[in-house]
């Protein structure tokens, strides 16, 4: 398996965890090879309308709707919820933000949002949530393990915060937005807050 | 109408009638981004100035358009995001603070209604003094 190139990382760059292998930590969306892909979305996470995220039918996300390859696409993957008042709208729209300011570019720029939160979000749910920040958002949910698996991969840690007595509650999670460029490599974490503007710089370089 | 008379009698009673005029106190610049139609969480963001010479503190906040109000705040510690609720935001003499994203805010449950671009919330801040602070709140996805 080819190993990931580090010689172009910046300190923003996420290195997975030694035992991580490259494949697995991207395998929601950013896996490229074919052949020898290994089965990614066995575990049933599905998604609206992504269809073919890369590679054989193993590698797609599920989901109604049709496929739409991301194969020239850099792809921006979110881990939220949509009873998340703050930092999760303001990331979404701040990516939209961003995409408004790449012109032509953004149509080579998407987001999948997937929920943490799968009790409350179902892909209807979470399809509905992020294509009001921008229709060409895309949402993916799924059984509670296996989001849990995914986001293990992409070194992002979830967990709900104890109900109150009306039975709410909140998630603590990494608010992190992951840009996957078009060979499929996690190359830029950007901490919750980061400027639109900003944002659209990197995802610029990204595309280049 | 009611509740002003008993505003009215519990301020005097308190010997500070804690206006926001008279307060020194005023929550300004409110807003808050427009939400989806599938959710009925949203979060208020504004100024709240304080030009008194004394301290004074946030404790509880209401509207008509939410079921509830929270106060929390957004916290981000090696990337991973917590909400920790907030019981009182103290708001020292002469000085402001900023509630905004990803930081203090107010979250707006059970929302009557989505918030929508230019449209406006009318918020209540109650303060320990008796002090209460009308907020406006528009819709802006800024």
């Amino acid at each position: 398996m080819k190993r990931r190139n580090t010689t172009d990382e910046t300190d923003r760059c996420w290195r997975p965890a030694s035992s991580v292998s490259r494949w697995s930590a991207f395998c929601l969306v950013a896996l490229r090879s074919t052949s020898s892909a290994p089965t990614c979305f066995r575990n049933g996470v599905s998604g609206r309308h992504t269809g073919a995220i890369h590679g054989g039918s193993d590698t797609r996300l599920r989901g109604a709707g049709r496929s739409e390859p991301f194969d020239d696409k850099v792809v921006l993957v979110y881990f939220g919820y949509t009873n998340c008042p703050d930092v999760c709208p303001t990331t979404l729209s701040d990516v939209a933000k961003a995409l408004a300011t790449l012109g032509s570019d953004a149509d080579r720029v998407t987001l999948v949002m997937v929920t943490i939160d799968p009790e409350r979000d179902d892909l209807d749910t979470t399809g509905q949530y992020v294509r009001f920040f921008d229709e060409r958002f895309h949402a993916a949910s799924g059984p509670i393990a296996d989001i849990t698996d995914v986001a293990t991969r992409y070194g992002v840690y979830f967990k709900a915060s104890e109900a109150d007595a009306s039975g709410a509650y909140d998630m603590e999670h990494t608010g992190s937005l992951l840009g996957i460029d078009t060979d499929g490599n996690l190359r830029i974490v950007w901490a919750p807050g980061v400027d639109p503007d900003a944002l659209a710089g990197d995802l610029s370089e990204l595309l280049s | 109408m009611r509740r002003d008379a008993a505003f009215l009698a519990a301020c005097l009673v308190a010997g500070s009638c804690g206006s926001a005029a008279s307060s020194g106190l005023a929550a300004h610049d409110g807003w808050s981004r427009p939400t989806p139609p599938i959710t009925n969480v949203g979060a208020i963001y504004f100024t709240l100035t304080n030009d008194s010479g004394e301290g004074d503190t946030l404790v509880a906040a209401r509207s008509d358009d939410c079921a509830e109000i929270e106060m929390h705040e957004t916290m981000s510690t090696d990337g991973v995001t917590t909400m920790a609720a907030r019981s009182e935001v103290a708001v020292g003499a002469g000085s402001s603070i900023v509630f905004e994203p990803n930081g203090l805010h107010l979250m707006c449950l059970g929302l009557a209604k989505p918030v929508v671009d230019g449209a406006e919330i009318m918020v209540e801040l109650d303060f320990i003094s008796g002090a209460v602070v009308e907020l406006s709140v528009v819709g802006d996805d800024r």
